[in-house]
Formats: C-alpha cells, sequence, structure tokens
C-alpha cells in the first residue's frame, strides 16, 4: 500500500531530475557541403579564385559549431581554430556558405532567436519557421529522429529565392533549437539539410550545473527584411560605396 | 579628400557588415570591377543570396588584391 502512495511520488522526482539534467548541456556539430562553384568564362582566369571557391567544401568540413544551452536560452556560435584568420574574407566566406551567420542566440521564453551580424541584432520567431511535420523517421548517432520540411525564403539576384530545409530531430531531448539558428520543433535538432551543406550533430553532454548565457545588448535591432533590404543596398550599389577613380 | 572619405566610408560599412576587415586595399578599382563582376554572375547563376554574394564579392576583391601585390 505505502509501495503504491510512493510509486508516483518517486516516478515525479526521477523525472523532474531528469528534465533538469537535461536542461543545461553542450552539443557540438559539423558539417559536410556539396557546393560546386564554376567560374564563368567571361570572369577570366584567376588561380587564387578558383583557389577560394575549390577549398570551399574542405574549409566547412573542418569547421565545429557549439550549441550551448539551458532551461530557458541557448546559443550557437563557431568554434574559432587557431591556425584560421577568422577575420579574413576568406574564412567569412566559408562560414557564411556554411550557412553560419552568427553567432545565434535563442530565448525559448519568448520563442525568439537573434543573430548577431556584424554592429546589427536580427531577431526571428522561432515560431515563423512554419515546419511540416512528417512521420518518416532515421536513426541518427543512436537517436530516433523524425523528418520536418519547410521553405526558407530569401532574396537575391533572381529575386525570392524559395529553398527547402530537412530537419531531423529527435523528442527525446526536449529543446527547441539546433544548428544555424534553425529551431521551433518538438525537439532537438539532430540534422539539418539546407543549400547544399548538411549539419549534423557530433555529441551532447549534460550538465548537472546552471550553465550561464548572456543574451547580447549591444547592436542595431532590425528584422529580417531590414537586414535583407541593407544587404540588397550594399550589393546591387556597390558603387555607392567606392570610388573608383 | 573626397576619394580617402569615400574610400573609408567603404570600409567603414564593410567593417559594420563583416566584423573585422583589417588592412583593406582602397585603391584597386581594377579588383573592384573585376570582383563585383564575378561575384554578380555567380550571384546570379548560383541562385546565391544577397549576403552569400556580399561575402564572395569582399573574399574576392581580396584575392585580387593580393595577387596585385605579390
Amino acid at each position: 500500500m505505502l509501495i503504491k502512495n510512493i510509486a508516483p511520488v518517486i516516478l515525479t522526482l526521477c523525472l523532474t531530475f531528469f528534465s533538469y539534467s537535461q536542461s543545461n548541456g553542450k552539443a557540438y556539430y559539423k558539417k559536410t557541403s556539396s557546393h560546386n562553384f564554376k567560374l564563368s568564362k567571361e570572369s577570366g582566369n584567376n588561380a587564387n579564385a578558383s583557389k577560394l571557391f575549390k577549398s570551399v567544401n574542405n574549409s566547412i568540413s573542418d569547421m565545429e559549431f557549439i550549441l550551448t544551452f539551458n532551461n530557458s536560452l541557448a546559443s550557437y556560435e563557431y568554434i574559432k581554430k587557431l591556425d584560421v584568420d577568422e577575420n579574413s574574407s576568406t574564412a567569412q566566406f566559408n562560414r557564411v556558405f556554411s550557412g553560419y551567420s552568427g553567432p545565434y542566440y535563442y530565448n525559448f521564453k519568448t520563442n525568439n532567436v537573434t543573430r548577431k551580424q556584424g554592429a546589427y541584432l536580427i531577431k526571428k520567431q522561432l515560431s515563423s519557421f512554419d515546419w511540416v511535420l512528417t512521420k518518416e523517421k532515421l536513426i541518427i548517432n543512436d537517436l530516433t529522429c523524425y523528418k520536418a520540411t519547410t521553405i526558407i525564403k530569401q532574396q537575391g539576384r533572381r529575386g525570392e529565392l524559395l529553398k527547402p530545409a530537412v530537419a531531423w530531430y529527435t523528442v527525446d531531448i526536449n529543446l527547441s533549437s539546433g544548428p544555424d539558428g534553425f529551431g521551433g520543433l518538438p525537439g532537438l535538432i539532430i540534422q539539418l539539410e539546407f543549400d547544399k551543406v548538411v549539419t549534423t550533430l557530433e555529441k551532447i553532454e549534460f550538465l548537472d550545473k546552471h550553465i550561464d548565457i548572456k543574451l547580447p545588448t549591444k547592436g542595431k535591432k532590425m528584422t529580417e527584411a531590414e537586414f535583407d533590404a541593407l544587404m540588397k543596398d550594399m550589393v546591387e550599389n556597390r558603387d555607392k560605396y567606392y570610388d573608383k577613380n | 579628400m573626397k576619394k580617402i572619405k569615400k574610400s573609408v566610408a567603404f570600409v567603414a560599412t564593410l567593417l559594420l557588415m563583416t566584423s573585422g576587415l583589417n588592412a583593406y586595399n582602397v585603391y584597386s578599382p581594377s579588383c573592384f570591377e573585376w570582383a563585383d563582376s564575378v561575384a554578380t554572375q555567380m550571384g546570379f547563376m548560383q541562385g546565391w543570396n544577397y549576403q552569400q554574394e556580399h561575402t564572395a564579392f569582399l573574399a574576392l576583391f581580396d584575392e585580387c588584391v593580393a595577387l596585385q601585390q605579390q
């Protein structure tokens, strides 16, 4: 009789402990890419440009990213390497083509993600991903993952670009985030397929102590649309920013 | 003076966008034109978004300047 009464209490305590132990930790991601850049005939023969485009896939494979999380916040950052000049335009080129334009900061209480891009803070609601959940399953790193799909809208020379994204998430890890600012699913994204890049969870470690995460406060706040408009102006009106004479 | 002012504005904007371009060579019109042309063509052909094209332009520009300085 006593055991019957105590059992739910023990179960609740166990679940609370498990839930707490899952709420702080670090997840590590790596990427593979299949970009295939070919210089057009009109661009002339430039060995250095060819080298830049040829090395992008290898450079992306060498990158590592860390998602640090607690019960209300998470941050996703590129792990800097000592042998890479991180400020060089080549390193920035490789990072952008890997799908990383961060760091990214998730706030699960307000359900949004903010990315810090130079002097700007660009906020996005996690619900705006508008995922389509499917029953398709895949085992990745011993975790049962479910497939979710969405279309990411971007702006470029061709006008509006509609790029499909596939996320494999697990409900076993109750964390509504993932790599490169993606999130808003019923569990952690274990693998993301987007824009010729596959990002996969390498390892995850849960900690039994609280991890302090600070959201960025310095920077000009803007929406994704405002940032896109700024980028469009910089790209389509480069002459405005440079005196050739 | 006007040239310097515009060049400084160019670098400042790039710094704002990309956080950390050092020793930028602002006096390379030929590199600007070449990088602009390649990035524009590839941006269209490859279906790049504006941010991808922007970083490609910067990387191509730097590669060109580095080649000129050799």
